[in-house]
């Protein structure tokens, strides 16, 4: 299992089956990083490449979604941070062609979410992934790297940005 | 919004997804094509590339000054260029060894806070190499070929050369590098070699590595 070629099929197809029954992690993950179509799948897909990657080291005592949000969070933000470099080289190119930061957002709610979302680095956007998921701050703590108690600080920290940015927000659109 | 709508927003958000990120679903086809889009491939390959290359150049080099050590001590001055290459060759291995080390400690299986750090400085420590090799390759690539030249034709061939010539060209590449990293730094279409020529991806690490301790911080 340990050989990234030589994998045996069952630890394959274990893997797959533990993939389906969590796939809104990555689901979650990708929506909280990538907005185009073609970064979702990119992303995506790299999510689930480090995933198999790391598999042969998952310590099954340890909850797997847990150990998911770990590695897809890992992987979403160093590709974020590579997106975000390559679109600061090319961004001339793509003002010439001007692609829109969001195309994808239909409604109102996804719009705003898309904003928020925006203003938050790549560290608090995970946090507010794993809030949204209703983690516990115990759980929260050990995947981000932080203590439980720094956790419920950054929670309340997070929320009252939010709150700020909502109502800045109405206020430009009024 | 609250956290509540803000976690219904997302659902809805999380299904338009689903639709794209389903079209992808082959596990087998996702691997193959993605064995050389490793991360942490990226950051591996090129330093034991490196190692084995500065070794090479530290062995050839041991053996040319072993072989030719009374001559050398009879002038020490046609022994600068050997120990240039020394120096360069270690000064390569160490910060090479620096990065595979960094590169095995990633594990992205890992509390966020920690893999990001060690992506980051390692992030940082490829820059700073890069720029190294920049810098020396303008202000010493002269050390090569006249160490070639003794190695093939004799250990006096550094003192056949006019010093003149040798002087000028090591103070040519010397203004040279605050040319470069100037056109660098205005380039007009960026590229990644020369944002980490121009410092540009150090000072983005270097940011990551602030947001993430402050991060840490209560």
């Amino acid at each position: 299992m340990k050989i990234f070629g030589v994998a045996k099929s069952s630890d394959q197809a274990c893997f797959e089956a533990l993939l389906r029954d969590h796939r809104r992690i990555i689901l979650k993950v990708v929506s909280g990083f990538a907005w185009q179509p073609d970064d979702q799948q990119d992303l995506a897909q790299e999510i689930r490449v480090q995933l198999w990657r790391a598999f042969p080291k998952y310590d099954s005592k340890r909850t797997f979604s847990t150990w998911m949000y770990q590695v897809a969070l890992n992987t979403a933000i160093s590709w974020s941070r590579q997106a975000k470099l390559h679109k600061l080289r090319f961004a001339e190119v793509e003002l010439l062609n001007e692609i829109p930061a969001n195309p994808q957002p239909e409604d109102d709610d996804s719009h705003l979410l898309y904003k928020l979302i925006e203003v938050l680095d790549e560290l608090s956007r995970a946090l507010l992934l794993l809030t949204i998921d209703d983690r516990s701050h115990i759980e929260i703590g050990e995947i981000l790297g932080i203590s439980p108690g720094n956790v419920a600080t950054k929670i309340s920290r997070l929320k009252a940005k939010l709150r700020l940015e909502v109502a800045s927000t109405n206020l430009t659109e009024k | 919004m609250e956290i509540q709508e803000l976690s219904s927003a997302f659902a809805a958000l999380e299904t338009r997804v689903e639709k794209t990120v389903s079209q992808q679903s082959d596990l087998k086809y996702q691997l193959n094509a993605s064995k050389l889009k490793s991360i942490k491939g990226k950051t591996q390959r090129s330093p034991a590339w490196d190692i084995v290359v500065a070794g090479l150049a530290l062995i050839v080099t041991g053996g040319f000054v072993a072989g030719n050590l009374n001559e050398l001590q009879r002038s020490p001055i046609t022994a600068i260029p050997a120990m240039i290459v020394y120096a360069l060759c270690i000064l390569t291995i160490n910060v090479s060894a620096r990065q595979l080390i960094l590169s095995s400690e990633l594990d992205y299986s890992k509390p966020m806070v920690e893999t990001q750090l060690i992506l980051a400085k390692l992030r940082k420590l490829r820059v700073r190499s890069t720029q190294w090799i920049f810098v020396s390759a303008f202000v010493l690539w002269l050390v090569f070929p006249i160490l070639l030249g003794q190695m093939l034709i004799s250990p006096k061939f550094m003192l056949a050369m006019n010093p003149a010539w040798i002087v000028g060209n090591i103070i040519f590449g010397l203004l040279m590098v605050p040319v470069i990293d100037w056109i660098m730094i205005k380039s007009k279409y960026s590229n990644s070699i020369q944002d980490e020529l121009a410092g540009k991806d150090v000072r983005e690490a270097e940011e990551f590595v602030k947001q993430i301790r402050e991060f840490q911080a209560v």
